[in-house]
């Protein structure tokens, strides 16, 4: 069988890293971050827990009912990992609120970690552990940039939660470079559904990969082996999705980055989008809607690819093309002045002002903003008035968003706020700033479970 | 919808017990009373024992779907069952086979769902011939490109067979296959160089997926656009664009009856090898053979004879996927049985220079066969200079030379017997050969339970 000796180098750098962290061992400001990301990502679990895909899965986990098993959020029903954190990982990204960085959204590995400490009963220092680990493979792996090249973000979020699982069930080098070979060769999803009309499963299909990781590292603690070259062999990662690449950060016990620098969301939109919401802000302070003639907004290529490069953008029916329009979110923000989840209701879609404005909206790709788009999110607007003027408008900013505590609360609050189980939140809230490592995990997730 | 997963889905959602015709209802249950021995001759194996040790014990009283693994007595989610009975179905590599694709690796999967209300033997069997239907289809018409798995091709016709199974309608069935056609496509490497565990559960989890995806659809999750057909999909990405054969719905017959059988536990191409291995040990004793050349569709050549490690086997799953191990094998032996694949067997350092007197490469005669005949060349030469050369063609169980029942049934027993004794292999015989008369499948799978040669 397999030995340890024979592994690709991504993959024995993967493994070692992972097994290096230990949770009681990181620094302060580390460990409070991680708390941060798990307030942002709870927080935007409240705010979908009765969206109608979420308790579709949700439904799907009871089905699953597993005495003593993950607790899936919003109902009294224990499940299995998998379907534990199908329902809760889709709850936390629904909204398209949470967190993100290169590569997509961090977060969407939080719920399969939770439910690997609930399935192990680990403590909350072993949470911290797994948490850093998912977020620092992540970054290791986002800057790949698999989605140029058709790769979907699940191909390797799906690395990172075994990294982070496998750590969590405290798994050899041996073991988890097993299930790393199984997840990297399984789970090759297409970024498909992010292009035309997109679906629901644009809020699931991350999750979906996750939760594959339980299962697979939990086959790896019990012997399962993996290809051995699972990156650099023969039909292998390299030669079939990414092409050929070193692993440059991921010293072991190393200090993290990617949990550290990931930017938070501001407003429930597409990551880039929000800076056109604090644009649109300052368009509709200077120059009243119905006097403006058209409006032409100038973005990256890459932005403008991702959510305005399409015409199904300028006429959404679903949440998940309308949270990825450019010019729904400029019209929603034009007119109200602000943009929350419900704007993205589908009987919203339709509503005649926002029309009206999308109309009005142009886009195009500035090569010239491309050119800095890695570091700094740019639009440029020129609105033309009906009286024939011109002005210019400019945001440009780090790309890099963080949010200051209290506008954690803030956003903690208010996705709570309207929840069935905004009772209980407080005393989560309070578990999670002060992530008190000998906590047990199922405890903590305690309020987020339904009693009746 | 593209017009691809629109056909597919009108044909796995559309297809009745009544539409099949007497032929393919006998085929369809031999397939399945075959790969149920096969399962029992797994069951014990690694990936079963993992498989079945993961596996969540639910709470029967809440679930509406349910599943069970073969072998055990409780119910576990259907996702799980899905993954356990297919490693089991598959393990000995014992299985059925068609160009591209191991068929009843899907049976593994479609038992998971028998529990489901309102599924009875003649559901089941219609399940069965959807998802052949389709998974043959995919593997002909999807020459996958170098390099992705065609477990693919199995997760395809698993979710036609599942969505036929759980009653799903036509759009559904579509969403499903367009969330498998995108969501976890297998890379080929889980095939090549040292194989390990994984490569005898690589299928199965894309029969847990195919369950997932299904049920997922049912539920009314929506899947992309466009899936097969559109920009960064399945043709764009993975496949190339193709044409769909046409599907028994529109009089494009039934590729379930040209499917395979193993009479040899090993790999498909290596059934010739192991009947040319018997014949030539007939004029030539191994002692005497100074070499022998062999001759396979390229195929063939490249799965179990192109790279060394295959004279050099380490594991089962080599060893059984070895043209040269099973040729000298079955010169040693006159056939072959699954003891070759007992570490001590193909470890043996005594075997190793027989193997180096055996070579193999693509042969132009056999490559022109298959994929419709299978064909094996032989070129032979003793150590005093007599030289013997022959041809295998289409071996006992290939679908031109199909296996009678007699032998179907003494291949269940001898894959059962040794696990549940033979009065209830002949019960377990009973049972599954007449699926189609059960309005329920909950006895049969219950004769399951508590095996002989506990689990």
């Amino acid at each position: 069988m397999a030995s340890e000796s024979h592994r690709d180098e991504v993959t024995r750098r993967l493994a070692e890293y992972s097994v290096s962290i230990d949770g009681a061992l990181v620094d302060a400001d580390v460990r409070k971050e991680v708390g941060r990301r798990l307030i942002d990502s709870l927080a935007c679990a409240y705010g979908a827990l009765d969206c109608e895909p979420v308790a579709a899965l949700r439904s799907l986990a009871e089905e699953r009912a597993v005495p003593g098993g993950c607790s899936v959020w919003g109902s009294p029903v224990a499940s299995s990992p998998e379907a534990a954190a199908l329902a809760n990982g889709t709850a936390i990204r629904f909204l398209d609120f949470s967190d993100y960085t290169t590569g997509g959204h961090p977060s969407d590995n939080v719920a399969a970690v939770l439910a690997a400490c609930e399935w192990a009963d680990s403590t909350v220092d072993d949470l911290v552990a797994g948490i850093v680990v998912s977020y620092e493979v992540w970054g290791e792996l986002g800057r790949l940039y698999l989605r140029y090249r058709g790769w979907d973000q699940g191909t390797t979020a799906v690395i990172a939660a075994a990294c982070a699982i496998g750590r969590v069930l405290g798994l050899t080098v041996d073991q988890l470079a097993n299930a790393i070979g199984i997840v990297a060769t399984s789970n090759i999803s297409l970024v498909k559904l992010r292009r035309g009309e997109i679906s629901a499963w644009k809020g699931a299909a991350v999750p979906y990969a996750a939760q594959s990781a339980l299962l697979v590292a939990a086959m790896a603690a019990k012997g399962i082996t993996g290809p051995q070259d699972a990156f650099a062999g023969e039909f292998g990662f390299f030669q079939q999705v990414s092409g050929e690449f070193e692993i440059e950060g991921l010293e072991p016990s190393g200090r993290p980055t990617t949990v550290l620098t990931t930017g938070y969301k501001h407003w429930p939109v597409e990551y880039e989008a929000q800076w056109a919401v604090w644009l649109a802000q300052r368009i509709r302070a200077a120059v009243p809607l119905e006097e403006i003639e058209s409006l032409d907004v100038g973005t990256s290529e890459w932005t403008w690819r991702a959510i305005a490069n399409d015409p199904a953008k300028w006429r959404p029916t679903t949440r998940e093309t309308a949270d990825h329009s450019l010019p729904y979110i400029v019209a929603v923000a034009l007119v109200r002045g602000r943009i929350d989840s419900s704007d993205f209701d589908e009987d919203q879609l339709d509503t005649p002002a926002y029309v009206d404005a999308m109309s009005r909206i142009t886009v195009h790709g500035d090569p010239e903003i491309s050119a800095i788009a890695h570091e700094t999110v740019t639009f440029r607007a020129t609105v033309r008035t009906r009286a024939g003027d011109e002005k210019l408008f400019e945001i440009s900013e780090p790309r890099a968003k963080s949010m200051t505590d209290e506008e954690l609360d803030e956003k903690w609050h208010r996705l709570t706020g309207t929840s069935r189980l905004a009772g209980r939140s407080a005393s989560l809230l309070e578990d999670l700033r002060r992530l008190d490592g000998t906590q047990r995990v199922r405890d903590l997730l305690t309020p987020l479970t339904a009693s009746d | 919808m593209d017009d691809t997963t629109r056909r597919l889905a009108e044909f796995a959602a559309g297809l009745h017990f009544e539409d099949l015709p007497q032929e393919v209802v006998d085929v369809a249950v031999v397939r399945l009373v075959d790969s149920l021995g096969c399962a029992v001759g797994g069951m014990h194996s690694e990936q079963a024992r993992i498989s079945r040790t993961i596996a969540p014990r639910l709470d029967p009283s809440t679930g509406t779907l349910t599943g069970r693994v073969l072998g055990s007595g409780w119910a576990t989610s259907p996702e799980h069952a899905a993954f356990a009975n297919t490693c089991m179905v598959r393990n000995l590599d014992f299985n059925d086979r068609y160009p591209h694709v191991h068929p009843s690796d899907m049976i593994g999967g479609l038992l998971a769902g028998v529990m489901a209300p309102g599924v009875d033997g003649r559901g089941f069997v219609t399940a069965i011939v959807a998802a052949y239907e389709v998974a043959t289809r995919i593997a002909d018409a999807a020459k996958m490109r170098q390099g992705w798995d065609s477990g693919y091709a199995a997760g395809m016709g698993g979710v036609a067979g599942l969505s036929n199974l759980l009653g799903c309608k036509t759009d559904a069935t579509g969403e499903a296959l367009s969330l498998i056609a995108t969501a976890n496509v297998p890379l080929r490497s889980t095939r090549a160089g040292v194989l390990s565990l994984w490569k005898g559960a690589a299928t199965a989890y894309c029969m847990l997926n195919a369950m997932l995806v299904t049920r997922l659809a049912q539920e009314g999750m929506t899947g992309p656009e466009k899936a097969i057909e559109g920009r960064h999909g399945l043709w764009d990405k993975i496949t190339g664009e193709f044409e769909l054969p046409t599907l028994p719905d529109q009089d494009g017959g039934w590729n379930i009856l040209r499917t395979s059988l193993k009479y040899w536990p090993v790999e498909y191409s290596a059934q010739t090898a192991v009947w040319a291995g018997r014949q030539l040990a007939e004029t030539i004793p191994i002692d005497r053979l100074a070499s022998v050349r062999l001759g396979a569709h390229k195929l063939g050549w490249h799965e179990i004879a192109s790279e060394p490690a295959k004279w050099d086997p380490q594991s089962r799953e080599t060893a059984d996927h070895s043209m040269p191990y099973i040729f000298v094998r079955a010169m040693q032996h006159g056939g072959i049985d699954l003891s070759a694949f007992e570490p001590e067997q193909y470890l043996d350092p005594a075997v190793r220079p027989l193997m180096s007197k055996v070579s193999v490469e693509p042969d132009d005669e056999a490559e022109a066969a298959h994929p419709h005949g299978m064909m094996l060349t032989v070129r032979a030469e003793s150590v005093d200079g007599h030289v013997e050369s022959f041809s295998i063609r289409d071996p006992k169980g290939f679908w031109t030379n199909q296996m009678t029942d007699p032998e179907v049934e003494a291949k269940f027993h001898g894959l059962v017997e040794p696990v549940y004794g033979a009065d209830r292999a002949t019960a377990l015989h009973s049972y599954w050969a007449s699926v189609t008369d059960h309005a329920d499948l909950d006895e049969g799978l219950s004769m399951f339970a508590d095996p002989v040669k506990p689990v």
